[in-house]
């Protein structure tokens, strides 16, 4: 039976290094935005909520150019909070039970959503180091949990960005990084993930190639 | 456990579209009554002066009249329900005029807090325009405000309580909202189900 979950998308930020005036969701892969390629991967009764902050205006536009059912929770505070204050302020509007954490800036494969829709349990997306600047993710011995997060302590793998764990560690988290947030709650299982994320100007082709190989696959 | 009080604007929130430009098609005054909507919608102008405006434009019709008008108005079924199943704390929060507006509630089934005038010598006489935020000010001391609007002119009730939804479904949320709001919905079944979860919780 498929997992019943709701998702946060966290796009409150500025992106200051991508040099944007709208919020990396909105960049468009393939004639499609990072936040259209999230909404494609669930359905009608999925509760699906998006932090807006840094540029809310065209991130409505989106959803309304989208006719996207979903609701917007606002970060007012982007300049000041990270991605943990995002998700913790959609938890009021959020039914109980599991909450997927997709991070607005990610494009993240059709087999890896698979992977998080029908798991029965906490997860964390993780893969091979591949970013500039990665959360490090360390591994128990039968690399099936993940016991460490550190941008300092190097690893093999980095954490992607996803998270599905339950709304009641949401509401703990504070006003940093989630994966900060995240660590009192460790070890948590580790699922291997196909993703990109867009930091820099020169991820977009990167980003692009990436899309295209997965989408004439 | 604390008290948790729901507000709703009514046009273009409760309603599926705005009231007075359907008054002004129907009696005319049309085009000026468009042009002061929108511009109020935006926040270009400051809705005291433009429902002063707006009623001098239409107060020559008799009021009952223009509340048949609204009676017949496309409203969003699923969200006024919900209003009517907690009635016992939700209020209508409007600066629509009493004489207007009043037979539309009670034939919802709804209370609600509005601008009001008599109609005498053939005209609407304004006594008292509704300021939104004393009304959440009052719902305040009581418990918390869940306020739901999409003008301009629910800035001020957005600033005071304690959870303001903006509504998308009829149109795009006056900017200064977008500026104040915790979240928005961006239509009907997405905003009775955030309700839902604030009520089941009590608190916001």
């Amino acid at each position: 039976m498929q997992n019943t979950f709701s998702v946060v998308i966290p796009a409150a930020g500025i992106g200051s290094r991508m040099g944007l005036g709208f919020p990396k969701a909105l960049i468009k892969i393939n004639g499609k935005s990072l936040l259209q390629r999230h909404l494609e991967h669930f359905g009608d009764n999925t509760t699906v909520v998006v932090v807006a902050g840094y540029n809310s205006g065209a991130v409505v536009d989106e959803l309304m150019s989208l006719r996207a059912k979903i609701s917007i929770v606002f970060n007012h505070d982007f300049l000041t909070t990270g991605t943990a204050s995002s998700v913790k302020r959609a938890i009021p509007i959020m039914p109980e039970g599991m909450v997927l954490i997709l991070e607005g800036d990610l494009l993240v494969s059709q087999e890896t959503m698979r992977k998080f829709l029908w798991t029965r349990k906490s997860a964390l997306g993780i893969g091979p180091v591949r970013s500039e600047m990665p959360v490090y993710a360390h591994l128990d011995s039968v690399e099936r949990n993940v016991i460490r997060l550190s941008q300092t302590d190097r690893s093999a793998w980095e954490w992607s960005g996803l998270a599905l764990i339950p709304r009641e560690v949401c509401r703990s988290f504070d006003e940093g990084h989630v994966f900060q947030s995240l660590v009192p709650f460790l070890p948590l299982p580790a699922v291997l993930s196909d993703w990109r994320e867009i930091d820099f100007p020169e991820d977009v082709e990167t980003a692009l190639d990436w899309v295209m190989e997965r989408e004439t696959g | 456990m604390t008290n948790l009080f729901f507000h709703f604007d009514l046009d273009g929130t409760l309603t599926r579209e705005e009231l007075l430009p359907r008054i002004a098609r129907e009696f005319g005054a049309s085009r000026e009554i468009e042009t002061l909507t929108s511009k109020t919608i935006a926040g270009e102008i400051d809705f005291e002066e433009s429902f002063i405006r707006r009623v001098s434009l239409l107060g020559h019709i008799p009021p009952d009249e223009v509340a048949n008008v609204i009676l017949e108005a496309p409203v969003n079924e699923r969200l006024v329900q919900w209003v009517r199943d907690h009635s016992a704390v939700s209020t209508v929060v409007t600066g629509n005029l009493n004489l207007w507006v009043q037979p539309w509630l009670d034939a919802n089934g709804l209370t609600g807090a509005t601008s009001e005038g008599v109609f005498r010598d053939g005209r609407v006489v304004l006594t008292k325009i509704l300021a939104k935020g004393t009304i959440v000010a009052a719902s305040k001391l009581e418990g918390q405000v869940v306020f739901v609007g999409d003008g301009a002119n629910d800035a001020e009730a957005f600033e005071l309580a304690d959870y303001a939804i903006a509504f998308a479904g009829v149109h795009r949320p006056a900017e200064i909202l977008l500026e104040l709001a915790d979240c928005l919905a961006m239509e009907e079944s997405g905003l009775c189900r955030i309700l839902s979860q604030l009520s089941y919780q009590q608190q916001v």
